[in-house]
């Protein structure tokens, strides 16, 4: 072993969440792959997960977090990985640049692209979660999601940290709605953090019971309708509700904190304002500006930079930086309009389009598409041979039914679309839609279909 | 024939092509249901233009006469200067 | 001086009356825009052009040919520009989609030349692509409330009416561009902001601000919803005679080097007799032939039934684009003296450039042929 020369220096951040709790949770002996420099385990919620992760990070080490379903193939797979980077980033800096948690991102096929997070912005944030939330030995968070999700820094890593205690509800049992629900009388957590199908899973627990203990609900990773956000105010009498932005890139930006009655009751919930130490930028059409320089009624696409962001990817052994612009800016590939002080999200920016000066929201399209009940999926997609831009979708027929003629699909999608929004060329596919890796129809292998008939 | 069929027609075989000239009504808003743009509105008074002999270049256009099927017919009949057939 | 020409023909003594000019030197075109000139332009008649020979065909050739000897007698360019857009943008728009009442109200001093005209289309988010403009068009208890910025407008600081076109709103409902004529005078207004370019520096042009300007519904031209029909048959008869205007400069360039490659001698010999010399003027030539026929077989067309808009683009394209050419080549052929602050050519150049940019850049010109041939991308 060479000893580095150690250069004087600040002391590194420190992970300390041994203070806090881990109740319920799971037990299971699985077989991690460990060592001085690192660690790859599967995500069991248990104290001895946390207790190691902290020790390797705090060593400096990489700490991967992986499903607690994934095959071994994926474990070893990830493993490789973890192993080449942890030794090639060992030999070139020692362990001077601090721990590295590697969490994987959703929806990658072939090999696992992990995100990898230093420790020190990581413990700035855990430090963000425990201020604002005001977490403190008395909160009891209730922790829905799997601990390889970047949500849990929050729900279980700031709460520990602040010598709270974690409620771990096993991923796997979340539609046993006997199971949450005991969970919910047994702890009276004070804290819960939610996705939106985490957030089915407790209205359809609660049967109509209501949790007055919960003081905080923290709303992320996806849009909720308005009907089941009033369903969650009635579920937690007593508390405030926090609308959160974010990715796994640059983990949390944007917050809206409201009242039961706003959350239930707004048509749709801002994206909020930007955390502590976040900066947020739009870009319209080539037009950087930082929101609050921002004209009124500005479209455009989201970029942030976050106290937290991640150092990159870790892919085929080594890092791969995040593919930041010149000036350190994340773009978060989202649209967004501010106006009226609010900034309100209009969707991902390759589903949102100009067709002849409109801007059309293709998801948007396919929705008015799928609500005539005359299509079963539908996928549009633009060709821009400007000037004659042209809307396209391509549509399979409904499970229990008859095809329906363009002319009547048209006739049905124009009485809740406006002109410009409409599809200038439909194609009726007789077979269902070809898919790719994610399940989503696979629009490359459709387009190629249709221009070829 | 009757000049709206040829209008269903090429409309049928150039915009929708998905569907045909019988299953387009005479009175549909060709605009609102997507089946003709500002743009390919264009197209189409090229097209009246060389195949009836319509002076496209120098009358007046009322975009609202060009909304359905009817509307184009009634638009080339009063403006049409070939021969038409008895 | 030349002695005053009797002449019943006002435009060949206002023809006549520029050939005495000497050429806009550094300091005149530093003045900007020339009254004078303008005010001799429209006492020949040009603006009344269109009135006198109508707006098809005849109307066109007879204006086309009128701007090319502008362009090849005067020593403005930027005149030659302001007058043009008088033409297109005001003149010819209403003499062909305004009723009676609008016309008679406005034509009379538009062809007089006493109110000068201009077109607001572009904006800072809207150049070629002209639907995706933002300026809005309200219509409120039978009126429309006019609000947004439009830059590049040429005569803006200098006109008393402005074509506007704007995306109609109705009833909530967007109805698509239609044309508004309006006052610069009336209140919500703004013409103040010049904006200084290299060329074309005596056609004034800058940006037009509209904030709730109230329009009378009679002031809209044509239908609503016209807009986009409207602006491309006034965009084709603005390139018509802009690009007249350029053959005629082109045509001032051959004359000018001819004249000098004559006299120059090198050598022991003139240097029009290297072959490669006389073949830069040559070249300015054939541009003329090519780019002068083009447009008069376009202006015949108008009256016909055929779609004009692949000749016009390549027109412009074209003629635009040898323009620049030949004023590189004119100052070439005059070598030196063609580079000298005091010489007319390099004002020929920058006045030459834009020519690539308004009225449809050629690149998307280019790619609109390819489109238009069925070329699919």
């Amino acid at each position: 072993m060479t000893l580095t020369a150690t250069t004087a220096k600040a002391a590194a951040p420190r992970l300390e969440l041994s203070a806090g709790t881990i109740v319920e949770g799971e037990d299971k002996r699985t077989d991690d792959v460990a060592s001085l420099e690192y660690g790859i385990y599967r995500a069991t919620k248990n104290r001895r997960l946390i207790d190691e992760c902290a020790e390797v990070l705090n060593r400096g080490g990489v700490a991967a977090l992986v499903p607690t379903t994934a095959t071994e193939t994926y474990l070893k797979s990830v493993a490789e990985q973890v192993e080449q980077f942890a030794r090639s980033r060992h030999q070139a800096e020692g362990t001077a640049s601090g721990g590295i948690l590697a969490l994987p991102t959703s929806g990658s096929t072939g090999t696992p692209k992990l995100v990898a997070i230093p420790v020190a912005g990581l413990v700035q944030f855990l430090q963000w979660g425990q201020d604002y939330f005001n977490f403190d030995a008395t909160t009891l968070s209730l922790s829905l999601s799997p601990w390889n999700f970047d949500v849990s820094l929050l729900d279980t890593w700031a709460v520990l940290s602040s010598g709270g205690t974690v409620v771990a509800a096993e991923a796997a049992r979340l539609h046993d709605a006997a199971y949450l629900a005991r969970l919910l009388d047994e702890h009276r957590p004070t804290f819960v953090q939610v996705v939106p199908s985490t957030l089915d899973a407790l209205i359809n627990a609660a049967g109509g019971a209501t949790y007055p203990s919960i003081r905080n609900v923290v709303l992320t990773g996806g849009v909720v309708a308005q009907p089941a956000r009033a369903a969650a105010a009635k579920l937690f009498p007593e508390a405030t509700f926090h609308n959160v932005y974010g990715a796994t890139e640059v983990n949390d930006c944007l917050i809206e904190t409201l009242s039961a009655q706003q959350f239930a009751g707004t048509e749709t919930l801002p994206l909020g304002m930007p955390i502590a130490g976040c900066e947020i930028y739009l870009d319209a059409d080539g037009e950087r500006q930082p929101l609050h320089e921002a004209a009124e009624a500005t479209h455009g696409e989201l970029l942030v930079r976050t106290p937290w962001m991640a150092d990159g990817y870790i892919h085929e052994g080594s890092m791969t930086p995040l593919p930041v612009t010149a000036d350190a800016l994340y773009p978060m590939k989202d649209q967004a309009l501010w106006a009226n002080g609010q900034l309100m999200y209009q969707g991902r920016r390759d589903r949102v389009v100009k067709v002849r000066g409109q801007r059309v929201n293709l998801e948007e399209l396919e929705n008015a598409a799928r609500r005539t009940g005359l299509v079963g999926m539908a996928c549009a997609w633009l060709t821009d041979t400007a000037p004659a831009e042209e809307l396209h979708m391509a549509y399979t027929t409904p499970d229990h039914g008859t095809a329906t003629t363009g002319l009547q699909l048209r006739m049905a999608m124009s009485a809740t679309l406006p002109a410009f929004a409409m599809p200038n060329h439909l194609h009726a596919f007789a077979g269902p839609f070809p898919l790719n890796g994610n399940g989503k129809p696979d629009l490359p292998t459709i387009k190629s279909r249709v221009e070829s008939e | 024939m009757p000049t709206i069929n040829d209008v269903k027609q090429y409309i049928a075989e150039t915009f929708a092509t998905d569907i045909t000239a019988d299953q387009l009504p005479s009175d549909v808003d060709l605009l609102s249901t997507g089946i003709l743009t500002s743009v390919t509105t264009v197209q189409l008074l090229g097209w009246c233009a060389r195949t009836y002999k319509i002076p496209i270049n120098t009358i007046p256009i009322n975009p609202d006469e060009l909304k359905t099927p009817e509307g184009i017919a009634g638009f080339i009949e009063t403006n049409r200067t070939d021969s038409v057939t008895a | 001086m030349s002695t005053t020409t009797l002449t019943d023909d006002p435009w060949s003594g206002f023809l006549d009356h520029l050939r005495d000019r000497t050429s806009t030197t550094s300091r005149s075109r530093a003045e900007g825009f020339s009254t004078e000139l303008w005010n001799a332009t429209a006492g020949s008649g040009l603006f009344s052009t269109l009135a006198v020979e109508g707006i098809g065909s005849s109307g066109m050739r007879a204006a086309i040919d009128r701007i090319r000897a502008l362009g090849r007698t005067s020593p403005d360019r930027g005149l030659t520009f302001s007058a043009v857009t008088q033409l297109a943008s005001t003149i010819y728009c209403l003499r062909a989609f305004a009723d009676k009442e609008l016309q008679e109200h406005y034509l009379p001093a538009a062809e007089a030349g006493n109110a000068i005209g201009g077109h607001a289309i572009t904006e800072a988010g809207a150049g070629s692509d002209v639907m995706s403009m933002s300026t809005t068009a309200s219509l409120r208890d039978g009126h429309y409330v006019l609000n947004g910025t439009k830059r590049f407008i040429t005569n803006a600081p200098i006109a008393s009416t402005l074509v506007v076109y704007a995306k109609t709103v109705e009833d909530g409902v967007d109805k698509g561009l239609s044309a508004f004529l309006i006052e610069t005078g009336w209140p919500g207004v703004d013409t103040s902001q010049p904006m200084p370019t290299a060329g074309l520096s005596t056609s004034p042009i800058g940006e037009v601000s509209l904030q709730d300007v109230q329009v009378p519904a009679r002031n809209r031209i044509g239908h609503t919803g016209a807009g986009l029909l409207i602006l491309d048959q006034v965009m084709k008869r603005e390139i018509l005679l802009a690009f007249a205007g350029n053959i005629g400069e082109m045509e001032q360039l051959v004359s000018r080097s001819v004249r000098y490659v004559n006299d120059r001698k090198q050598f022991g010999t003139s240097i029009g007799s290297n072959q490669l010399v006389a073949d830069r003027i040559v070249e300015t030539q054939m541009a003329i032939e090519l780019g002068g026929a083009l447009l008069e077989s376009i202006a015949e067309r108008l009256d016909g039934f055929e779609d004009v808009t692949i000749p016009i683009a390549a027109a412009k394209v074209f003629i635009s684009e040898a323009n620049v050419d030949s004023a590189i080549n004119a100052i070439r052929v005059h070598g030196g003296n063609g580079y000298l602050a005091a010489s007319p050519l390099p004002t020929f150049l920058l006045d030459a450039i834009p020519g690539a940019i308004y009225s449809g850049s050629n690149d998307l010109l280019r790619t609109k042929i390819a489109t238009m041939l069925g070329v699919t991308s």
